[in-house]
């Protein structure tokens, strides 16, 4: 099973899969690299147009959706932007270069690659992004990622990792990989993981990164031998994974009842003025002034938002339900920092009346 | 370099002499002079007109209009210019001057081997 886009193109909307959508993409994005300027939109729209005719071909065929083989077949018809390249004559100097790493990539050897790398303006073959390997992970593939990106082990970091940990009490690092886990982005798409791995992003990586999906990746077998300490890694990062989650939920839902209740009792009193529960704490807005009952309820409100928020990815790790986009995240924690440090400084300001 | 290559150069250099020639019997739109370029052999991936075409009509050489099809989206119907009609002539002549000199090595080199 597979997800299908209707896809306009030309004016003219087609079914397409998710690979064979990437796969044109991609290819489009090529050729509006290769030919630029006024003159390159009216190219790549011509050739748009001309893709289209042939999906038009397909289509009353009686093909129903567009799949990879036949964006494949359309690119082999087409030629590819650099074959197309070479035609235009005017980049003459571009040529050389391009032709050489079209050779140095079809042969896939990497040496080649990188020696051509300073003439190639698109896609610098070598330089890599970080993201979080999803294909090689135990909690986010956050490891993973560093290790791809560095070139390292990802085992053996793990096993620094934990070491660190034990040694600091645990948490620090918890919350460094927490945080890392939530600013580095996961490598999903097919051009991700080409990036992640410092592939440059052209139509046949594309291609091949689109079948590969489903076979095994090859760094698995490149860290060789140390496929039992994946499986370890995996077994214990699904135990922790459960504990942590539990553990971090149950707090986080006691401190949200918590925040939650202080939060209502103290507007509560100060909105019905029943003093004596306040004079009983010595709270009252007399004894200790307004701004540090302000801090506190600010405070109370810091304590809630964080404590549903943790509820929320607690649940959505274990009840594997949707977790939330990094940007709800960020507007969340946004505003924890500013109700925490309205809080710390109406306190201050309140302090003096001690 | 190899046969392939010069080969490929060569066709490359008449290219545009082809499309000039193919339009100068009447209008047509890209996917009618991808399928005559193709039956003869002068094109082999079809992406390579369309940055000749956009180029001859950049250089005011060729002209297009657009045209109700059928089916589908309005066509770019390409026709040559005045301008593009001299340049033909031109190369016309050029070309018959490269063939008879072609033409004449090729008998020249080929009569004291028989």
């Amino acid at each position: 099973m597979k997800r299908t886009y209707p896809a306009n193109i030309d004016g003219q909307i087609f079914y397409i899969d998710d690979d064979a959508f990437n796969l044109l993409q991609c290819y489009l994005d090529e050729l509006k690299q290769t030919f630029k300027g006024e003159e390159g939109r009216e190219i790549v729209s011509d050739i748009e147009s001309r893709i289209r005719e042939h999906f038009n071909t397909l289509a009353e065929a009686g093909v129903k959706v567009i799949v990879l083989a036949d964006v494949n077949n359309v690119i082999a018809t087409m030629g590819r932007p650099e074959e197309l390249g070479c035609a235009t004559g005017e980049t003459e100097t571009v040529e050389a270069p391009e032709a050489g790493s079209a050779e140095a990539s079809s042969a896939s050897c990497p040496p080649p690659a990188a020696e051509q790398a300073p003439f190639i303006s698109i896609n610098l073959p070598g330089k890599k992004h970080l993201y979080r390997n999803l294909q090689n992970k135990v909690f986010g593939g956050v490891f993973g990622g560093l290790a791809t990106y560095l070139g390292w082990n990802a085992n053996i970091m793990r096993i620094l990792y934990l070491a660190l940990a034990l040694v600091t009490y645990f948490w620090p690092l918890t919350i460094i990989y927490l945080i890392l886990w939530m600013i580095i982005p996961a490598a999903v798409t097919p051009r991700q993981r080409l990036e992640m791995n410092g592939t440059p992003v052209n139509v046949e990586t594309v291609g091949r990164a689109v079948t590969d999906t489903v076979t095994p990746p090859p760094y698995m077998e490149n860290e060789g031998g140390s496929s039992f300490f994946s499986t370890l890694f995996n077994v214990l990062g699904k135990i922790l994974m459960g504990i942590f989650a539990l553990l971090v939920g149950s707090l986080a839902f006691a401190a949200l009842v918590c925040g939650l209740a202080l939060f209502v009792g103290i507007i509560g009193l100060m909105c019905f003025e029943s003093t004596s529960i306040l004079t009983g704490f010595n709270l009252l807005p007399s004894a200790v002034g307004w701004s540090v009952l302000a801090s506190l309820v600010l405070a109370c409100l810091f304590v809630a938002i964080t404590g549903f928020s943790l509820v929320y990815g607690a649940s959505s790790v274990i009840f594997h339900t949707k977790p939330m986009s990094s940007r709800t995240i960020l507007t969340i924690v946004i505003i924890a920092a500013v109700l925490l440090i309205t809080a710390c400084v109406c306190f201050a300001i309140g302090k003096p009346m001690f | 370099m190899g046969i392939d290559n010069l080969k490929s150069q060569m066709r490359k250099g008449m290219l545009e002499f082809c499309v000039l020639l193919l339009l100068k019997h009447g209008d047509a739109y890209a996917s009618q002079i991808i399928g005559m370029m193709k039956e003869a052999h002068l094109i082999v991936v079809e992406g390579t007109l369309y940055p000749l075409l956009t180029r001859l009509k950049n250089d005011g050489l060729l002209s297009y209009r657009w045209e109700e099809s059928p089916s589908g989206p309005p066509r770019k119907y390409y026709s040559l210019t005045p301008l593009g009609q001299i340049f033909l002539e031109q190369l016309r002549e050029s070309w018959d001057e490269i063939s008879l000199t072609i033409n004449h090595l090729i008998s020249n080199t080929e009569t004291p081997q028989q």
